[in-house]
C-alpha cells in the first residue's frame, strides 16, 4: 500500500476517487458534443473549491458567522437580560413567605433567565447556519474537506455529520448511519461529541463576555476552531493506535447541489425548527433540573441562612469534594459544581452559576469576572467543550454503536482530553504572562 | 463557441480586482499583526501596534478573513489574459465575501448602539464619546463600499458567461 502511495504520490483512495471523476467527465464529453455553456454553479465552484483557498474561505465564513451570532444578537439577550432581572426584583419585593420568594426570584427568574438570554444567539447561529445551507455552500464546505480529513484519518463522509453536530451532537452522531464502513461509521461516532453543539454556546457567551472584553467572540470562535482541530487529532490518534480503526476507507464521492438563493421564509423556518428545540429543552429538562439546583443550593435551609450562604449547601459540599481534582487548572468549587450539572445538558452550566452566585442575570457577567481570569476562563471554555458529551448525547452513542466498551471510551476519554487541553491553555497563558 | 467578454470589461476587472485585492491583503495583514502584538507579545495591551484610525487592535480571525478576501480578488490578475473569462467568479466571490464582511460590521455597528442605548448612563456616554467613530470607522466598511462597482460588474460578466445576460 505504502509503495502504490509513493507511486502515485498521493492517498491511493483518493487518486481513484479522482480517476473515477476523470472517467465520468470523459464520458459527459463524448455524449455530449461541443462546448457546454458554463453555468453559475460551475463558476462559483472554481472558487470555493479551490485547491488553495477553498479552506481558508470556508474558515472566513465561519467566523462572520459567529461574529453574527455573538455581536449582532447582542442587544436582544440585554432586552432579554433586563426583562428577567425586573421580573425577579418583583417576585422578591412581592412575595412575603422568603422561601417561595428565594425560590421564585433565585430559582424561577435568575435560572431560567439566565438560559432563556441565549435564545437570541442560538435563533441567529441557526439563520446564519441556514444561509449556507439553503445556499449550497454547506455541501461545498463538506467536499473542501474531504482531502484534508481523508489524509488527516477521518472519512470525507465524516463531515456532514461532524457539521450536524454543531447544531446537535445527537443529530450528528446519528448521522453517521450513512458512512458504509463500520470502523469509519464508529470512529466519526466517537469524535462528534468534540463538535461544538449550540448547547455549548450559551457557556462560551457568558463566560467569554465576562472575562475576554472585546475577544469575546474570537474566544467563542477558537472553542470551535478548537473542537475540528481536536475531533481531527483524535481520529488520527485513534486510527493509529488502535487496531480495530487500522485498514481501508472507503472512498467518498457526493453529488454537489447547484446553487441557489435562499428565501427568507425558508431562512425562518429552518432557523425555528432548529431554535425552538433549545425552547422546548429549556421548558422540560433545564426547568426541572433547575429546581433540583435551586434546591440544593440553597439547602439544609437553617444552615445557608435561608439560600443566603451558599457555601453551607449540599451544592457547595459536591463541589467542595471534587475541588481538589481541579484547581491546577485554576476552578473553583462553584465551577466544578456547575460542570458537574452540565452533565445532564449543557446549557445548566449557565443556569448552575445563576443560582450558585445568587445574583441577578445583569450582574452574572461581572460576578463570573470574579471567578476567572482570562486563561481560565478560555480553560474553563474548553473544559465545557470536551469534557463529555450531555447525557442524551451518550444514550444515542451507545444506540448507534450498540457498545458499552465505545459509549465508556467516548465519556472516559473525552474527560482525560479535557483536563489535559485546559492544563495546557493554563500552563501556556500563564508562561505568556497572561494571570 | 461560449461567448468572450470583451476586452475592455475583462481588464477592467482585472485591474479593479487585483487593487481592491492587495488593499484587503494589506489591511488583514495591519490587523493580523496587530491582533499577534496584542495576543501574544505584549498581551493586555491596550494599544494597538500600527495606530490606524479604524483599524482593530486584537482582531486576529478578522485580519486572516480580510486577508483570504484580499488573496481572492488578488486572483482577479488572471483576466488580464484572453481566454480565461471564468475566471471573473473570483472578483464576483471576493466582492460577495467582501459584502457579506460589510454588511457584517454595519450590523455589529448598530447593534453596539442599540446595546449601549439599551445600558444607559456610562456606557452609552463611552459610546457616543468614541465607540461609535471606531465601530464606523472599521476599514472593511469602506473597502466594501468601493468593491460594489466590481461587484456589479462581475455580476453582468458572470451572467453573461453563463447565458443569461445581454
Amino acid at each position: 500500500m505504502s509503495g502504490l502511495k509513493a507511486e502515485l504520490g498521493e492517498e491511493p483512495e483518493a487518486y481513484f476517487v479522482e480517476k473515477r471523476y476523470e472517467f465520468i467527465k470523459r464520458v459527459v464529453s463524448r455524449v455530449f458534443k461541443g462546448k457546454r455553456r458554463l453555468t453559475l454553479s460551475d463558476l462559483l465552484d472554481r472558487v470555493f473549491l479551490h485547491r488553495g483557498l477553498g479552506i481558508p474561505i470556508f474558515l472566513a465564513l465561519w467566523w462572520a458567522l459567529f461574529r453574527f451570532t455573538f455581536d449582532v444578537s447582542a442587544p436582544l439577550s440585554d432586552a432579554i437580560d433586563m426583562f428577567f432581572g425586573w421580573l425577579g426584583d418583583v417576585a422578591r419585593d412581592g412575595i412575603a413567605n422568603p422561601w417561595l420568594a428565594s425560590f421564585v426570584a433565585d430559582g424561577i427568574c435568575a435560572g431560567f433567565g439566565s438560559v432563556l438570554v441565549f435564545i437570541p444567539p442560538i435563533f441567529f447561529l441557526f439563520f446564519g447556519l441556514a444561509i449556507l445551507e439553503d445556499s449550497g455552500y454547506l455541501a461545498r464546505a463538506a467536499f473542501v474537506m474531504d482531502r484534508a480529513l481523508y489524509k488527516l484519518g477521518l472519512h470525507g463522509r465524516s463531515f456532514i455529520p461532524m457539521l450536524l453536530g454543531f447544531g446537535c451532537n445527537i443529530p450528528g452522531v446519528m448521522a453517521c448511519r450513512t458512512i458504509e464502513r463500520e470502523e469509519d461509521r464508529i470512529l466519526t461516532i466517537l469524535v462528534n461529541p468534540l463538535m461544538s453543539c449550540s448547547a455549548r454556546l450559551p457557556v462560551y457567551v457568558l463566560i467569554g463576555g465576562a472575562v475576554l472584553g472585546a475577544y469575546a467572540a474570537a474566544g467563542v470562535y477558537s472553542m470551535y476552531i478548537l473542537g475540528i482541530a481536536l475531533a481531527v487529532c483524535m481520529a488520527l490518534l485513534f486510527r493509529h493506535t488502535i487496531p480495530y480503526f487500522k485498514g481501508r476507507r472507503s472512498m467518498f464521492i457526493m453529488e454537489l447541489p447547484v446553487y441557489t438563493r435562499p428565501t427568507l421564509r425558508s431562512l425562518l423556518r429552518h432557523m425555528y425548527e432548529r431554535g425552538v428545540l433549545f425552547l422546548r429543552k429549556a421548558g422540560t429538562i433545564i426547568f426541572s433540573v433547575m429546581v433540583v439546583v435551586w434546591f440544593l443550593a440553597t439547602h439544609p435551609w437553617s444552615a445557608t441562612a435561608g439560600g443566603e450562604l451558599v457555601e453551607n449547601s449540599y451544592v457547595a459540599m459536591l463541589g467542595k469534594a471534587l475541588e481538589p481534582l481541579v484547581r491546577p487548572l485554576g476552578f473553583d468549587w462553584r465551577a466544578v459544581a456547575a460542570l458537574f450539572f452540565g452533565f445532564l445538558a449543557k446549557e445548566i452550566v449557565v443556569e448552575t452559576f445563576g443560582i450558585l452566585l445568587g445574583v441577578e442575570e445583569q450582574a452574572l457577567t461581572s460576578a463570573i469576572a470574579q471567578l476567572f481570569t482570562p486563561v481560565t476562563g478560555l480553560a474553563f471554555m474548553a473544559f465545557t467543550l470536551i469534557y463529555m458529551p450531555c447525557v442524551a448525547t451518550i444514550g444515542v452513542i451507545y444506540r448507534e454503536t450498540n457498545s458499552v466498551k465505545w459509549t465508556v471510551f467516548t465519556v472516559v476519554y473525552g474527560l482525560l482530553l479535557a483536563y489535559a487541553v485546559a492544563f495546557v491553555i493554563v500552563s501556556v497563558g500563564h508562561a505568556l504572562g497572561y494571570p | 463557441m461560449r461567448p468572450a467578454l470583451d476586452p475592455r470589461t475583462r481588464r477592467t476587472l482585472a485591474v479593479y480586482g487585483s487593487v481592491m485585492g492587495l488593499a484587503y491583503a494589506i489591511i488583514g495583514l495591519l490587523e493580523v499583526v496587530n491582533a499577534f502584538y496584542t495576543w501574544f507579545l505584549r498581551p493586555g495591551a491596550e494599544e494597538a501596534l500600527i495606530a490606524l484610525p479604524g483599524l482593530p487592535a486584537g482582531d486576529l480571525f478578522g485580519g486572516f478573513s480580510s486577508l483570504v478576501i484580499g488573496l481572492v480578488l488578488l486572483q482577479a490578475v488572471r483576466l488580464w489574459k484572453p481566454g480565461r473569462d471564468e475566471d471573473v467568479a473570483f472578483v464576483l466571490v471576493g466582492s460577495l465575501l467582501a459584502a457579506a464582511f460589510g454588511v457584517l460590521y454595519i450590523l455589529i455597528f448598530a447593534a453596539n448602539g442599540v446595546s449601549a442605548l439599551l445600558a444607559g448612563g456610562e456606557e452609552l456616554a463611552d459610546w457616543l464619546a468614541s465607540g461609535w467613530l471606531a465601530d464606523v470607522l472599521r476599514p472593511e466598511i469602506w473597502l466594501f463600499v468601493l468593491v460594489l462597482p466590481a461587484t456589479i460588474v462581475s455580476w453582468r460578466a458572470t451572467r453573461f458567461i453563463v447565458g443569461e445576460g445581454a
